[in-house]
């Protein structure tokens, strides 16, 4: 990454600005703004955005390897003398690639949401907080050093919670919008601590010259790297729903679905894997938690893909795929395939977006209906919703020529490549790829084929309009066509454009035989999960309901999503919830508390005060003074 | 100073703790007998002929204060004037703020009715 | 004798008379306004002389006060507070009641404070913590129709109390230590022989240790913190948890970090004990309040331990992000303190998180206020709040001190939790009684001025943190210049 190269970086300044721009002027318009203008700013910044990327991609293609990156520095943000954090953007491939899909795919997702939410009364909020989530997001992409990462990180949290929490009239969507945004801070945290320990060890933040130094600063597997790596995935995992920080993802359904489509399926969610391929440098660094890492992503696509199996809500059906998907991303970086997880990456952005927004239309047709158990029939209703989902299932399940065969296949490839460790987790990704084909058909099968729920819907569902129906073909189609860009053994077009980016790709290239044989057997287990579908779901629910009857333990542990989140009440949130209880019980009341209670019984409210001075609170507070002086000087006879 | 060469004021805070306590614990050691004498006020004293809880007016404790307030001044201008002739100019000019300190303090109270007997 | 360097504070000292002299004068209108001009007229002249001394150390007072980077800082973010205190009150019925005393006293204790931050002695040290608390125990009472504003007064006034001869106690045994009362030469004695190991010394540390972390609400000192905050008039809570916040670390710096700085070893662990333990109490404490009031208090005891931490690092490094965050956090307390007293003219309960169902969507401007106080308050990128708290753990880490950064780090993502149910509440809440929040007045315009001004100032100092950061650290090296 030189510095000179990119002459068109600042542009990148200019990308972020709009869509922040647009938020600000609508929020800032007075009164009720009219529905058409706030169409016009809410999906103009983000695709004026779009053709700024665009251009500056085309500057890209038409520079040679070393000129693709450029930064541009603001100005200085936090000067310690010591340490010094620019406000500075990097443009390279792998920014430029990820800007592509947020506002590409963002500005589409938008489009679709000025139909989608035409019956919405805060019709403006919704674009305000559409348009400050991608700029949050390209914050977190285009930060050129670890500090503004952390904003564009924290930001997109900020950004993610007001859009899950969109419907605040609802407890449950509150609710979730709470667990997101903990669990996601939690994340934020990781990435605080591993930056200290960056700036302890290496004394910078900024990328080039963190990872410049990093392999003399922290040496090849030693203990900080590992530590290094170990914290930032903590970030990575919260972000992108990695077991064990997963839970909060299936809630976050409760947004409105151009939301999951953006933030839970196409943008947010993958940034974790931006991070992990971004900072490829320091996982190189870190072999044990590079494995860590591929482990957790594998577990994470299996659990996942199990939980999709039994979900009878259309859209925590691709919640939980959308968990399991990102599982194959984060075992690919783990396993150091880096290009290939942003390859993935790329075609679950088109497809995943596809199939949510194809959800929307069956849901908005069915005014809300989101339960499985009342679809059936819809492909006579619905068209485009069943073309595009069969396009979207058929690449997640990864039938050539669609787009999810390609990426799939070349992780899995790779994997075998990548020593024993790979190999067992390319196993474990080969069953995950038959379960993935068996729970999206399942979705297909019961939404659109079969007969109709109760005989038949009272009224016929509505097809969408164009503003609807656009995004989705678009969308689909390039989950059908999306995955040329890179072919087993004709091309590596995507791994040679991010190669500036990538500089401690490990060089990992799976054999003839080895593609081979993965295409094979992924083929095979893809066929059979679709046959299993079909044989189960074809034709209508009897068949079902019967088969449903066996093995209810299992059933039931799968639909309580593997029971971790009562794991967690058991043992995070409910003790403290009674720490914080008890300890403002002991530290207000104390001592005082049994004459407290029994002057309070006699003489009421207004004694009460009275018998609080005088009943040893004032002298509580004193003692804790008193005690606290010892309790200071012991520790500094103790610590001298 | 070694931290052991403290060890008579502990010996002293122990000795302390020993006769404090150990009256404390012999009071509840065998049984107590209780008389209207020991319930008295002042056991073995001159009996209480007025009301123990008289109500003074308010005025007396604000004139009371005030007087305390403004009487501890001279107790600080006196040795400065006593050595004013050596300390000079600027024990003079310490001085006169301070004095313009209670005189603001004086007009205050003054403006107040806090002089004013009720 | 030279007494310009000392000036800012004679102002402030002088307006204090004047103040209360104008509501004792004749004529309706100089008793009514005449000490409001007269206290916003001390203030912006003390800041301005203040700005007039920015420069190196000079002396006053026989070397009891310093005028250098340092304690000019502080000055001004005493003085701002003094003022925002000042506006606050504008509408307040102690401010209203009785003008000249409660501006007298909130300038008399401002004076203190500044005392406190230039003082070259341990007697001015001293003179500076009493005279701050002094006019603070008065005006916790002054809503005297108020059962629970006199309780805070005469808590705080006991308690208080305690603390202080902890204190003073403290300096008589760091003057028999070291021979002396002048902070410089203390340093220099201690330099030069070894006193690591001298009871006294540690005798005294413990108890200026006490002293100190009592003003500045930590744990196991804080426990009058809840209270006092609750009852006092609000607009004082505000300035009380600003402002002294400030007087006590500015203390602290100058203490440790100046005076003692040679001796960091020994109680670095102590400091940093009391800094973990606020973390904690601060942050588990405030997590099941429904009182406003109460949770900024304990919020206010968490932040203290942030500072701490700064502190306990007993690096310039450490000095200059404890005074980065103290600016940022006096900037995001005061906007936070801003919305209840908004709210608290309105309804009867207006300091319960409660009574801001729904008051976002309500008062957009106020809600936005809110909501960059707590988020800051909460450290959330990239607002000052966390900057300040980015370098006043990474300060402690660059020591080692790995355990402080991570407690505090942890304590931080607990107070999410609280910080985002308030503007949960705000936002998505809905009032009690359905529809529109109950009750909305105008807002009195310096009240919302300063709450805007100092939501921009939170914003402000985060993005141009580079520029505060080096007054600050300008302002840290004065502490340790011969």
């Amino acid at each position: 990454m030189s510095d000179v190269a990119l002459s068109g970086a600042y542009l990148g300044w200019f990308v972020l600005a709009l869509p922040l721009l647009g938020a600000i002027v609508l929020a800032l318009i007075p009164g009720e703004p009219s529905r058409a203008l706030t169409r016009v700013i809410g999906v103009g910044s983000v695709a004026a955005a779009f053709v700024l990327v665009v251009s500056l991609f085309a500057q890209q293609l038409s520079n040679d390897a070393e000129r693709r990156a450029g930064t541009s520095t603001l100005w200085t943000w936090v000067d310690l003398g010591s340490l010094q954090v620019d406000l500075k953007i990097l443009v390279d491939p792998l920014s430029v690639l990820m800007m592509l899909v947020i506002t590409g795919v963002g500005s589409l997702i938008i489009l679709y949401s000025t139909e989608y939410m035409s019956h919405d009364r805060d019709y403006r909020r919704f674009f305000v907080e559409m348009d400050f989530f991608i700029f949050a997001m390209l914050v977190l992409v285009l930060a050129a050093n670890f500090l503004f990462l952390i904003v564009g990180w924290a930001l997109v949290g900020l950004a993610s919670y007001l859009l899950i929490g969109y419907y605040h009239d609802r407890p449950s969507a509150v609710a979730a919008a709470k667990k997101a945004f903990v669990i996601n801070v939690l994340g934020d945290i990781g990435l605080v601590l591993a930056a200290f320990l960056l700036v302890r060890q290496l004394g910078t933040l900024d990328f080039a010259e963190v990872f410049a130094k990093a392999p003399q600063g922290l040496g090849d597997g030693t203990f900080i790297a590992e530590m290094v790596a170990l914290l930032l995935f903590v970030g990575a995992a919260a972000k992108s729903a990695q077991i064990p920080l997963h839970t909060w993802l299936p809630d976050a359904m409760e947004g409105p679905t151009p939301v999951s489509a953006l933030i839970h399926a196409a943008t947010m969610v993958t940034a974790g894997v931006y991070l992990i391929v971004r900072c490829n440098v320091l996982y190189e660094l870190a072999p044990h938690m590079s494995d860590a890492v591929a482990v957790v992503g594998a577990v994470t696509l299996f659990v996942a893909a199990t939980i999709a199996t039994v979900q009878d809500d259309i859209k925590r059906v691709l919640a939980w795929s959308t968990v399991s998907q990102i599982g194959y991303m984060v075992m690919a970086a783990g396993l150091g395939l880096y290009s290939s997880g942003m390859f993935h990456f790329l075609t679950h952005a088109f497809f995943k977006a596809a199939l949510f927004l194809a959800a929307g239309i069956v849901i908005h047709a069915l005014h809300d209906e989101q339960s499985l158990d009342r679809m059936g029939g819809l492909k006579n209703h619905l068209k485009v919703a069943y073309f595009a989902t069969a396009a979207g299932c058929l690449a997640i399940a990864g039938i050539p020529p669609f787009s999810g065969f390609f990426s799939k296949d070349e992780i899995l490839a790779g994997a075998i490549e990548a020593g024993t460790l790979g190999k067992v987790l390319a196993g474990v990704g080969l069953v995950g790829a038959g379960l993935t084909a068996f729970y999206m058909f399942r979705l297909l099968f019961r939404a659109f084929h079969g007969p109709e729920p109760d005989g038949g819907y009272h009224e016929t569902p509505h097809a969408s309009g164009s503003a609807m129906a656009a995004p989705v073909v678009i969308l689909a189609a390039l989950a059908t066509v999306g995955g040329f860009i890179q072919i087993p053994f004709v091309s590596h077009n995507l791994r040679d454009w991010l190669e500036p980016a990538i500089t401690a790709d490990p060089g990992i290239e799976a054999g003839h035989g080895q593609e081979t044989l993965i295409i094979v057997l992924s083929l095979a287990v893809a066929a059979i999960g679709i046959a299993a579908a079909w044989w189960l779901f074809g034709s209508g629910p009897e068949r079902r309901l019967a088969r449903a009857q066996k093995l209810p333990r299992l059933r039931a542990f799968l639909l309580d999503q593997w029971r971790f989140d009562e794991v967690y009440e058991a043992a995070v949130v409910q003790p403290g919830r009674d720490l914080g209880d008890a300890g403002v019980r002991a530290g207000e009341r104390g001592v005082g508390q049994g004459p407290v209670i029994a002057a309070e019984a006699v003489t009421g409210a207004g004694a009460r005060i009275l018998s609080r001075v005088e009943n040893g609170l004032v002298r509580t507070y004193a003692m804790a003074v008193i005690a606290g002086a010892a309790i200071v000087g012991a520790i500094l006879i103790l610590a001298r | 100073m070694e931290l052991s060469d403290y060890l008579p004021i502990v010996v002293f805070l122990a000795a302390g703790l020993v006769v404090g306590l150990g009256i404390l614990a012999l009071s509840k050691v065998g049984r107590t007998k209780q008389n209207q004498v020991k319930g008295l006020p002042y056991e073995s004293g001159i009996l209480a002929t007025t009301p123990v809880r008289q109500r003074f007016s308010i005025d007396f404790y604000l004139t009371a204060m005030l007087f305390i307030v403004f009487d501890i001044e001279l107790a600080f201008i006196y040795p400065v004037a006593m050595v004013l002739r050596d300390a000079g100019a600027t024990a003079l000019i310490s001085l006169l703020s301070f004095m313009f300190t209670v005189v603001v303090a004086l007009v205050w109270v003054w403006r107040k009715g806090a002089l004013e007997w009720r | 004798m030279n007494v310009v360097p000392a000036l800012p504070l004679m102002i402030v000292a002088g307006g204090a008379c004047v103040a209360l002299l104008a509501s004792a004068g004749p004529g309706g209108r100089v008793r009514r306004d005449g000490p409001f001009w007269a206290g916003a007229a001390t203030l912006i002249a003390a800041a301005v002389m203040s700005l007039v001394l920015w420069g190196d150390r000079q002396e006053a007072l026989g070397g009891g006060y310093r005028a250098d980077r340092f304690s000019m800082l502080l000055n001004l973010v005493f003085l701002a507070a003094a003022f925002c205190a000042l506006l606050f009150s504008v509408r307040e019925p102690a401010g209203v009641d009785r003008r000249g005393e409660y501006i007298s006293l909130l300038l008399t204790s401002t004076a203190g404070m500044m005392l406190v931050a230039g003082a070259g002695d341990l007697i001015a040290l001293f003179l500076g913590i009493e005279i701050l608390s002094v006019a603070l125990y008065v005006l916790c009472a002054l809503e005297v129709w108020r059962e629970r504003s006199l309780e805070a007064g005469l808590k705080y006034l006991i308690v208080g109390a305690v603390g202080s001869s902890f204190f003073l106690y403290g300096l008589a045994f760091l003057f028999g230590a070291s021979g002396s009362v002048k902070l410089s030469v203390i340093g220099e004695n201690l330099s030069v022989a070894s006193f690591t190991d001298e009871p006294l010394l540690l005798v005294a540390m413990a108890l200026i240790v006490t002293g100190l972390a009592f003003k500045a609400s930590a744990v196991p000192f804080h426990m009058w913190t809840p209270d006092v905050y609750e009852g006092a008039p609000t607009p004082i809570t505000a300035f009380m948890a600003t402002a002294t916040k400030v007087a006590a670390l500015a203390a602290f710096l100058r203490i440790f970090g100046g005076a003692l700085t040679d001796l960091v070893d020994t109680w670095q662990v102590a400091i940093g004990v009391v800094a973990a333990a606020s973390v904690i109490v601060g942050n588990v404490g405030a997590l099941v309040q429904r009182n406003f009031k109460r949770l900024l208090a304990y919020s206010s005891i968490a932040q203290a331990g942030y500072l701490l931490i700064g502190v306990a690092a007993g690096t310039l490094q450490g000095a200059e992000s404890v005074l980065y965050y103290l600016i940022a956090y006096t900037a995001m307390t005061l906007a936070a303190f801003a919305v209840i007293i908004i709210r608290e003219r309105e309804v009867e309960d207006g300091e319960m998180v409660d009574a801001l169902a729904g008051y976002g969507r309500a008062r957009p401007v106020v809600g936005v206020v809110a909501t960059v106080a707590m988020l800051s308050l909460a450290g959330f990128p990239p607002l000052s709040g966390f900057i300040g708290k980015f370098l006043l753990f990474g300060s402690a880490a660059e020591q080692g001190l790995w355990w402080l950064a991570v407690i505090g780090a942890v304590g931080s993502v607990v107070s999410v939790a609280y910080y985002l149910r308030v503007l949960r509440v705000m936002w998505f809440g809905t009032p009690a009684h359905g529809g529109e929040p109950r009750k909305l007045l105008t807002i009195p315009a310096p009240v919302l001025i300063t709450a805007v001004t100092a939501a921009v100032a939170v914003v402000g100092f985060g993005l141009g943190a580079s520029l505060l950061m080096d007054v600050c650290r300008d302002a840290a090296a004065a502490l340790l210049a011969a």
